[in-house]
């Protein structure tokens, strides 16, 4: 690497670089009780486990049970990652992520050639029921808790079938089920432009999942908008917890209109960001509870105490991770697993050390369990419920932030919506001049990244640093994807067509006549339907192109089907 | 005897890499450094991420991925760039990198290999050293 | 192979139809390189008659760029090729630019028979229409059956690129509130084809009413066309390729007298450009001596032109 701009702080007697919080949010140097004056306690904050929840679900909170420890598990194929699933739940995992290849969570199956590039990549090529079977193997599925992180709204829609399927295959009700999906239609076009569906079908397949779900896997959370996403992106903490609550807003309502009430839907969930800055997210969390409860009873009416509850899952900022220094990785993580607990979260996945440099190894991730577990029963920090509760500051930046929000929201309702926001290129537009906001402060040195724009290594790297380079995971070779295009293509040769072909056209006639896709879909992948079929049929019921990538055409029996339909 | 015209880059994302971010920052970066910018966006296939570079006359292809298939990605779009019979276009990669996809990338001849967080200025300064 | 500057190579090149060729002949004529006026020359001789050349106009984020992408679809079903011309705004501030209008024309990345060339304004090198006149020379020479140009429809350059083609579609989009501004800047005059986008949209209908109106004082047989879209549906396409139809076909009536005009234009352009670059050789030294009181602006203009004919 060439010359490395560095930042000159003075190393001894430095002074902070600025006087505002990673989102540009102005802080004096102290706080004291007139900043708080206008705070009420039983209207602001209540109790641990009273309305608003500002200060947790839960009266005993950590003591009664703790975060849900989870994972993305994303490694190349079933068996390693079965194997994984296995390590981990043995060290203190509680919550399995279950995510895929990126080609398989774009809605496309491996043996398209567009898959190639990114086959196995971010997890495994789940493209049939074979797959999960297969992934799933001994491992508790009535009592696990799952969750769904993927990029494009099919995926939620496939995958959660394949997940039922599995269970009703081996007899498991499937009411026992638990867990959640993103299904966030918003961050799916927003941050990652999945190219699976267009926005409005996006729209209608996450409210068939979100309806099917509410009727048969009660424990299932069939939606939890995310701001983990469009704030790695570039949005900042206020338009992360405002995007989050406009979708759910929007989500709530739609369901109205499908005759589902917020007390039959139950609790809300949010994937939130734990970035950087420590009180910033800590306040962050404690306001989304409150925001939403304050939404669920003014505005859906919600009478039951469960459907104004809002649980934060935490992804931890992978962007903070550098790939310079790796080691100080351990730190940034460390404290933002911190700002977690003393938010009150419910379930927690920490990016690992060695994140910034490749697919996180196995060793990183149980450091990051072991890291929890320090916090928890050698610091003793989820002792007490927000035990930051009553900081002069946090409570200040907790309603600070509350009217950023509410700014923020207000602006999008007059904008039409957040459809419409998104839509119209709006959010993008946010989302860009936050972005381009945050670059500039790196140029100019507002805002220190050690190790990359300040506090530089000089000379040669430490052993420690180097060997977390050395056990990152590696991707899988041009020989494992070319195995892997053989298996799909004989497992698509090997499937009973005659059982197949109508469920298949099940799904194809639901989605034209309207009905709910989540049962056919089910239906469909139990005979062996794979993601890359469930995207293009559905895609073709809407008379679009059957491929998202348009180099593919449908497979006869999916022409087949369109003739005599 | 070169005409003077701004540096010309390509910046494409091969494959289905959902992550932008790095790119798009590289993309504002090279165009306030007074070049010339084509975005590819995601989702792209080699063969097309070549047909981009050459129809655009572009000086640089600027490869970005954060799956770990950067060597991958870039042997088969030079393996494009050849069949359109054009060897002058420099190929840059950054994204997810280890020191062995590193060493390949080199062995290849694509220069850069930048990590996360590298400072913009380096990457402009060594799009401006190849030019 | 490293890729040649060679005038005779690269004129070898387009005549086998190979890409490198044009990429390289727009760079040179774009930059004003060596060999620019010889590449001009045996493209202007080499150009196809017969091609259709059309522009789409309209504000950012109309959705112009989706649209074509629909467009050129419709001509490879029917078997044609096709370039595309693309305009994005340079820099102010850098002289850099982003060329993002190819991202949502993806799909024909991978077919050899459709090219899409994206420009930068750059003021400073004779103008944007200055570059797109010319490219059209080379495209026309490399002998596509549809030539589209995009340009983004906000200033007096994009009125003259409209000089340049057969038929300029203006997209709008209901709710923009920007009818009248259009109608200011004189591009409800040049649009041969009126495209409502995002049709699904409220207001679309009133948008229709507003533009019918302001063209209900042309005859019926000259009135444009106005058309529905919903290009990120692929809505409403059809009904645009008619239009262009039912526009081509009015003009062959008066074709040669319209083709007379657009070479009489394309020699006012290129001459006004190459006066222009000359006079702006002249012009420190005479704002010098006009701030030290030596002449006054009048006299020093009269003063270049003098010095160029002599």
């Amino acid at each position: 690497m060439g010359e490395q701009v560095e930042v000159k702080v003075d190393r001894k007697a430095g002074h902070m670089v600025r006087t505002s919080t990673q989102s540009g949010i102005e802080v004096k140097p102290f706080y004291n009780d007139k900043d708080v004056q206008h705070i009420s306690y039983a209207e602001d904050l209540g109790d641990p486990g009273s309305y608003p929840f500002t200060r947790g679900l839960y009266p005993e909170m950590y003591r009664d049970r703790l975060w849900l420890k989870s994972f993305i598990v994303s490694y190349a194929t079933a068996e390693e990652t079965n194997k994984a699933f296995r390590q981990y739940i043995a060290n203190g995992l509680t919550d399995l992520r279950l995510l895929c290849d990126l080609p398989t969570q774009s809605g496309i199956d491996p043996d398209h050639p567009s898959a190639w590039n990114s086959m196995m990549c971010g997890g495994v090529a789940t493209y049939a029921i074979n797959v999960y079977e297969e992934m799933l193997e001994g491992l508790p599925l009535g009592e696990a808790v799952f969750e769904f992180a993927h990029a494009g709204m099919s995926s939620f829609l496939y995958f959660y079938g394949l997940l039922v399927a599995v269970m009703e295959n081996k007899g498991i009700d499937i009411k026992k089920l638990r867990g959640n999906s993103i299904n966030d239609p918003i961050r799916s076009k927003l941050v990652y432009g999945c190219p699976d569906f267009p926005t409005f079908v996006d729209r209608r397949i996450c409210l068939d999942h979100i309806e099917y779900s509410v009727r048969n896997t009660p424990n299932w959370r069939p939606i939890a908008p995310n701001g983990v996403d469009p704030c790695q992106a570039g949005m900042d903490a206020v338009k992360e917890l405002g995007g989050c609550l406009a979708v759910a807003t929007q989500v709530m309502t739609d369901l109205a209109e499908r005759g589902i009430t917020i007390d039959e839907f139950g609790p809300m969930v949010f994937a939130l960001d734990a970035e950087s800055d420590f009180f910033e997210t800590i306040a962050k969390f404690r306001l989304a509870r409150k925001m939403w409860a304050k939404i669920a009873k003014e505005k859906f009416n919600a009478k039951t105490k469960r459907a104004m509850q809002l649980k934060i899952g935490i992804r931890t900022s992978g962007l903070s991770l550098t790939h310079q220094k790796p080691l100080n990785n351990a730190a940034r993580v460390t404290l933002q697993i911190l700002s977690c607990v003393l938010g009150g979260v419910n379930s927690l996945d920490a990016s690992s050390i060695d994140e910034a440099v490749g697919l996180p190894s196995i060793e990183a991730r149980l450091f990051n369990l072991d890291t929890q577990h320090i916090i928890t029963h050698e610091a003793n920090v989820p002792l007490v419920a927000d035990p930051l509760g009553g900081s002069y500051y946090l409570e200040w930046l907790t309603s600070h932030m509350e009217t950023e929000v509410n700014k923020y929201l207000q602006e999008i309702e007059e904008r039409g919506g957040v459809f419409a926001c998104l839509e119209s290129g709006w959010l993008n537009e946010v989302l860009e001049a936050s972005r381009l906001k945050v670059q500039r402060e790196k140029a100019e040195g507002k805002r220190l990244i050690v190790g990359v724009n300040a506090f530089r290594q000089e000379g040669e790297e430490g052993p420690v640093n180097k060997a977390i380079r050395d056990v990152a995971y590696k991707p899988p070779t041009v020989a494992a994807r070319e195995e892997k295009v053989a298996e799909v293509k004989r497992y698509k040769a090997g499937r009973d067509m005659k059982r197949l072909k109508p469920l298949v056209k099940g799904l194809y006639r639901a989605t034209k006549e309207g009905r709910n896709t989540q049962r056919p879909v089910i239906d469909a992948a139990k005979a062996g339907m794979t993601v890359g079929e469930c995207v293009g049929v559905i895609r073709t019921a809407y008379g679009i192109h059957y491929d998202p990538f348009k180099e593919i055409e449908m497979p006869d029996f999916v022409r087949e089907i369109v003739k005599e339909t | 005897m070169e005409e003077k015209r701004p540096i010309r880059v390509l910046i494409a994302k091969v494959g289905c890499d959902i992550h932008e971010r790095g790119a798009l920052t590289l993309m504002t970066t090279l165009r306030d450094n007074g070049m010339e910018v084509i975005y590819t966006g995601r989702y792209q296939t080699p063969k097309g991420v070549a047909n981009a570079a050459v129809s655009e006359d572009v000086d640089v292809v600027a490869l970005s991925d954060h799956t770990g298939s950067l060597p991958i990605i870039a042997e088969s779009v030079l393996s494009e760039l050849e069949k359109f019979g054009v060897s002058d276009i420099k190929v840059v990669a950054g994204g997810l990198l280890t020191p062995a996809d590193v060493k390949s990338l080199e062995d290849m001849g694509v220069t850069g290999n930048y990590g996360p967080g590298t400072p913009m200025e380096v990457i402009v300064e060594h799009i401006r050293g190849l030019v | 192979m490293a890729r040649t500057t060679n005038v005779d190579e690269l004129i070898d090149l387009m005549k086998n139809r190979d890409i490198k060729g044009l990429a390289r002949a727009i760079s040179i004529v774009e930059n004003d390189g060596e060999g620019k006026v010889r590449l001009l020359n045996e493209a202007f001789k080499e150009a196809s008659g017969t091609c259709l050349t059309l522009g789409f106009t309209g504000a950012p984020g109309v959705g112009k760029s989706t649209l074509i992408n629909s467009v050129i679809k419709q001509y490879r079903q029917a078997g044609k090729t096709v370039g595309v011309i693309t305009v994005d705004p340079t820099s102010p501030f850098s002289g850099g630019a982003v060329l993002g209008d190819r991202l949502r024309m993806k799909e024909h990345n991978t077919d050899s028979d459709v090219y899409i060339r994206s420009l930068a304004s750059r003021k400073a090198l004779g103008g944007l229409s200055e570059a797109t006149k010319y490219a059209l020379y080379l495209f026309k020479a490399f002998g596509f059956d549809v030539i589209i140009v995009e340009t983004l429809g906000v200033g007096q350059d994009e009125i003259d690129v409209a000089k340049f083609v057969d038929v300029t579609a203006l997209l709008l989009v209901p709710g923009y509130g920007d009818t009248i501004q259009m109608a200011k800047a004189g591009i409800m005059e040049i649009a041969d084809i009126f495209i409502i986008n995002k049709s699904d949209r409220p207001g679309a209908e009133l948008l229709k009413k507003q533009i019918l109106n302001i063209l209900y004082m042309k005859p019926e047989g000259e009135r444009p066309p106005v058309v529905n879209t919903s290009a990120d549906r692929d809505e409403g396409v059809e009904a645009v390729m008619e239009a262009i139809e039912l526009v081509r076909s009015r003009s062959t009536i008066d074709g040669t007298e319209r083709y007379r005009r657009r070479i009489a234009e394309e020699i006012r352009s290129s001459a006004l450009s190459l006066l222009k670059n000359k006079v702006d050789q002249h012009l420190e030294q005479m704002v010098d001596r006009v701030l030290t009181c030596a002449t006054t602006p009048i006299e020093a203009a009269e003063d270049i032109l003098r010095h160029l004919r002599g």
